[in-house]
């Protein structure tokens, strides 16, 4: 009669099962890797507003934030200009402009330049301060019958990721 | 008695099988094998994780902050016009406010680590008694890449921040930040955009 022993073809699946769940353990406590890939998507969040910083320069500049808010018109098209400089900071990663702003009690939203992101992409804002004065009569930001120093509030996303 | 021996002989009972020693070998070999293999995949990701942060924390440090010098009695943020004092400590941040680089404060922070690369590897929080990492700071025009660098020269054709060991080819983290040269007088052809002279500022950890 064989009673309380271990055979070797048990020893071995024991093994095997426990080598397998070590291994899986160990495995699993690599969560750390998509800690290292959130580490890309801070340098990309970092540069972009970096980016947005640079770019919110003074009114007069066609390629400053403000300046191109300023010449938009209701076809939503920045200038040239704003494109060459923001492209010239961001690339070769690729991006997609969106703006907000309250008309009203409603919050609006235009999308300036209309790529499509990727799940990876990221965001960064800037809250841009115009004054009515200074907006056209034509401009989607302008409010009729308000002060020329009543303040506009846009806001200014960029979002970026990996071309 | 013989039969009691005999009995003895055959019993099945209370014996460590030759068999269970042959499978707790082969699981405590593959065992150690294993972990002494994970673990070293581990610990590089680790290192590589820790090198990120190095290298963030000092794109921060110089792209955020004025710096910092105090002797004991007297301290400001002028570090740049006292950091060659005797009995000085300093914080070397080149900013004059977050992501504006000050032109002085640069070029004597090339200074600084040009006559003490150690010290201001310690000054930088980059050696201490449970880690020692070597550095490379560069400011490079916005067209650069790691491959192609393209430094910011200063007018007299000079690299106006290219400070720090050689970069070698091992695993590095690096880590870029666009940032604002203030007085940007003495910089050759800098990069304008929206009124303002834009440089990459290049950390690199290793």
């Amino acid at each position: 009669m064989v009673r309380g022993q271990m055979m070797t073809l048990e020893g071995i699946m024991g093994a095997l099962l426990l080598i397998l769940v070590t291994y899986t353990l160990f495995q699993s406590s690599l969560v750390i890797s998509p800690l290292w890939s959130e580490f890309s998507d801070a340098q990309l969040k970092q540069l972009a507003y970096d980016s947005l910083r640079i770019l919110d320069g003074n009114s007069s500049l066609n390629d400053s934030l403000k300046g191109m808010l300023l010449s938009l018109d209701s076809s939503f098209t920045p200038n040239q200009d704003f494109i060459n400089s923001l492209e010239m900071l961001i690339r070769p990663a690729n991006y997609r402009l969106e703006i907000y702003w309250v008309n009203d009690s409603n919050v609006e939203k235009a999308v300036l330049v209309d790529n499509r992101p990727t799940p990876e992409a990221i965001a960064a804002s800037r809250i841009v301060v115009l004054k009515n004065g200074d907006l056209d009569p034509s401009s989607p930001f302008y409010k009729s019958g308000a002060k020329s120093y009543t303040p506009v509030v846009v806001e200014v996303r960029l979002i970026v990721w990996r071309a | 008695m013989i039969t009691m021996i005999e009995n003895t002989r055959s019993s099945q009972e209370g014996k460590l099988s030759l068999d269970l020693l042959v499978g707790l070998s082969i699981f405590l070999m593959s065992f150690i094998i294993i972990s002494q293999l994970i673990s070293g995949m581990f610990g590089d990701v680790r290192s590589e994780i820790s090198l990120s942060h190095e290298s963030y924390k000092v794109a921060v440090i110089l792209a955020e902050m004025t710096g910092k010098w105090s002797n004991g009695t007297k301290n400001g943020t002028d570090w740049e016009n006292n950091w060659y004092r005797s009995n000085v400590y300093f914080v070397p941040g080149l900013a004059v406010r977050p992501g504006v680089l000050d032109y002085k404060k640069i070029v004597e922070f090339q200074n600084a680590t040009d006559s003490d690369y150690e010290s201001v590897k310690e000054l930088l929080g980059l050696k201490t008694p449970d880690s020692n990492y070597d550095f490379h700071v560069s400011l490079e025009t916005v067209n650069s890449t790691p491959y192609t660098r393209e430094l910011i020269l200063d007018i007299s054709g000079l690299p106006l921040l290219d400070a720090g060991k050689d970069i070698p080819q091992i695993q590095l983290a690096r880590f870029e930040r666009i940032v604002q040269i203030y007085d940007y007088s003495n910089v050759s052809n800098p990069t304008i955009v929206a009124g303002k002279a834009v440089a990459k500022l290049v950390v690199v950890v290793w």
